[in-house]
């Protein structure tokens, strides 16, 4: 009995440990939020640059078919290269939305727990909200 | 005293001939002027017809442009039921034809302005009563 009360006391004190992170130093956090900027930049020219190129791809099936003449070949191409082209546009939103959570996450280190957490979460429901319009472009 | 008399005829001459010089110069001119509005018209009329003038590449890209509204327009529940005419121009479309009510106007331009490589759009519809 004594030992599953003891148990139950070093469970809980581990837990309160773990939770209760302390805030990051200003430099540290400075520093990780820099390192996020700069992947998320990357990752959004990422995306940005692979949207172009599939843009480019299926606008040249489009042109192919016009030489071709094929005029329900055009409409399929055509069809195509606009879906192409909305997934191209939701991956740079999700990419800018995910780069811009990444820094938030981040900014979110300098806070102490209870207002960290809020913080984490509120940049989790940001993300969330982009991710789901994005959708509509689709 | 008549050296004097030559000279000064000398130099009578030499201003005259300046004079007339200049005068005829200046009726050349004011010839040139007087053509000038044609000679600068044509340059200002052909222009724009140099600005209007289309790449081949410009052209595939406006083909390509005009297929991709079309098959947005065929796609969507709201404009799908009319013939609407797509033209483009150096990316800007123009749309034209008639449709029932202001909304399926105004979706038509919405959907041709999400279209990639659209700049920009312009709505000749008419609404029918």
């Amino acid at each position: 009995m004594h030992l599953k009360a003891l148990c139950a006391v070093a469970a809980a004190a581990f837990l309160l440990t773990a939770c209760s992170k302390k805030p990051e130093s200003q430099a540290e956090v400075q520093h990780d939020v820099a390192k996020a900027e700069a992947e998320g930049q990357r990752d959004v020219a990422d995306a940005r640059a692979d949207a172009q190129q599939a843009n480019a791809d299926a606008d040249k099936q489009v042109a192919d078919a016009i030489a071709d003449q094929d005029e329900k070949d055009v409409a399929k191409e055509a069809h195509d290269a606009n879906e192409t082209f909305d997934k191209g546009k939701s991956k740079i939103t999700i990419a800018q939305a995910e780069a811009d959570h990444k820094v938030a996450v981040e900014k979110c280190e300098a806070l102490t727990a209870p207002a960290q957490k809020e913080c984490k979460d509120n940049a989790d429901r940001a993300l969330d909200q982009v991710k789901e319009a994005a959708k509509t472009y689709r | 005293m008549t050296r004097i008399l030559t000279r000064a005829l000398l130099v009578a001459a030499v201003l005259g001939s300046t004079v007339m010089a200049g005068c005829a110069s200046s009726d050349g001119k004011m010839e040139t002027t007087a053509h000038q509005p044609a000679a600068a018209h044509k340059p200002a009329a052909s222009q724009p017809a140099a600005t209007d003038q289309q790449t081949a590449g410009e052209a595939v890209d406006d083909a390509v442009v005009t297929a991709k509204v079309k098959a947005k327009l065929v796609d969507d529940e709201v404009t799908k039921a009319y013939q609407i005419s797509v033209e483009t121009f150096k990316g800007t479309v123009q749309l034209s034809g008639s449709v029932d009510s202001e909304e399926a106007r105004s979706r038509a331009t919405e959907l041709a302005r999400d279209v990639g490589g659209v700049k920009d759009v312009k709505n000749s519809l008419q609404v029918r009563n």
